[in-house]
């Protein structure tokens, strides 16, 4: 039936929505769609061209369509804009996009992602002393104990030079260590 | 004698009003990032403080790097510089927070500023190309992927046609909390309210924009 494409996307997205990482890409579900809009379409000039002056049936079968075909549109701007404002988020706060959520996305999008990230590290730059892309968390202490969970080889701080190997503990610098947190190289203990 | 006196008070003043502005603008700061983010629409964006702030910031950050190269084992101005550093991580932070509660508006509501001059008045230049190429790259996406083949008729992204606008807009009709800074009345909804200062309001934004403007109340 018409429109149930449209439904089973944006359930897609709702979904989406509540995950940390983006599904894969529902191509079919977008092409799909796409052509049931050009059907209705066409349909809808056949009957404009066929249509009598005042007959109420074809002009209530014109109005469904219509109807329709902008819910379709709708559904298919709300399912890419939610993508997009999941990749701007990762692009913002500067955690390495990983080749899983690279690989669900569609060609465009990467494309999409590839731009926005040179978009936002270009912004990023013009206040390169404040780390725009740093947490949104009002912050607590300038030191904290961290515990590392990757060896990470040695770090260079103001405060000297400390090796970060596996399972060893530090009481650091905040601002130092910030990348690295998220990063998944150290912990916040 | 005079001279003297007189000299003893005018450095007085020029020490305290330099100490008083900086903590001015750090007040303000405070001020204007509450505002952003509690308003449901773009407000001005602060580019003066801004500067002042971010020369600052630079300042504070210079002062860190420098003494902390030589004074490794000084107690003292170890605590100097966990202070120091306190403060910018804070300041940081405002600024940090202030700027991409812009950010965010500025993309929700890219399509509705665009198309009014006042509200683009609103964007610092870095904002506005901000703005421009997030939604030319927006676009692109929609257009690549589906947007082209649609018919003609539905491929526009600022449709208001059909009883349904695709733009989003700030809505004014949000609930904000306010403290009255003057007394005022004004009329809410056929009703008239009165505005005591010092009393604290929830209203619709709508109701007090005018008020919020002229500074007679603040958003909290």
């Amino acid at each position: 039936m018409y429109g149930d494409l449209a439904h089973k996307l944006i359930l897609e997205a709702k979904r989406a929505q509540s995950l940390d990482f983006l599904p894969t890409y529902p191509e079919d579900y977008i092409q799909g769609i796409v052509r049931e809009t050009r059907e209705l379409n066409k349909e809808a000039d056949y009957l404009l061209m066929t249509e009598e002056d005042g007959n109420r049936v074809t002009q209530c079968q014109l109005f469904v369509i219509q109807l329709c075909m902008r819910r379709n549109k709708r559904c298919l701007m709300a399912h890419a804009k939610l993508r997009a404002d999941k990749m701007d988020l990762v692009a913002w706060d500067g955690s390495e996009a990983t080749k899983a959520m690279l690989d669900n996305l569609s060609h465009q999008e990467q494309e999409y992602f590839r731009k926005y990230n040179e978009l936002a590290s270009e912004y990023k730059g013009l206040f390169t002393d404040l780390d725009l892309g740093g947490p949104l968390e009002p912050p607590e202490d300038v030191f904290v104990d961290v515990r590392v969970l990757k060896d990470a080889g040695e770090v260079q701080t103001e405060y000297g030079v400390f090796n970060l190997t596996k399972g060893s503990q530090f009481f650091v610098r905040q601002a130092d260590v910030e990348r690295l947190i998220q990063q998944g190289y150290v912990k916040k203990l | 004698m005079n001279m003297n006196i007189d000299d003893i008070l005018n450095e007085f003043e020029n020490s305290t009003s330099t100490k008083s502005s900086r903590d001015l603008d750090n007040q303000s700061l405070i001020r204007c990032w509450v505002n952003e983010r509690l308003t449901p629409d773009l407000l001005i964006y602060e580019a003066d403080l801004v500067d002042r702030m971010m020369e600052r910031v630079r300042a504070q950050i210079e002062f860190i790097e420098l003494n902390s190269i030589e004074l490794q084992n000084e107690k003292e101005i170890k605590l100097t510089l966990v202070i120091v550093e306190s403060e910018l991580n804070r300041i940081n932070f405002l600024l940090r927070s202030y700027l991409r509660t812009r950010l965010s508006k500025i993309d929700r509501f890219s399509i509705f500023i665009r198309s009014e001059a006042s509200e683009v008045k609103k964007l610092s230049n870095d904002e506005y190309v901000y703005m421009e190429n997030h939604l030319k790259l927006l676009l692109d996406l929609y257009n690549t992927t589906f947007l082209g083949k649609l018919p003609e008729t539905l491929q526009k992204i600022d449709d208001t046609s059909g009883g349904l606008s695709m733009i989003t807009r700030p809505d004014l009709k949000t609930v904000v909390f306010i403290r009255a800074l003057e007394n005022n009345d004004i009329t809410v909804d056929d009703e008239p309210v009165e505005l005591i200062k010092g009393g604290i309001y929830a209203l619709r934004y709508e109701a007090i924009k005018d008020l919020f403007e002229k500074k007679a109340v603040e958003i909290i």
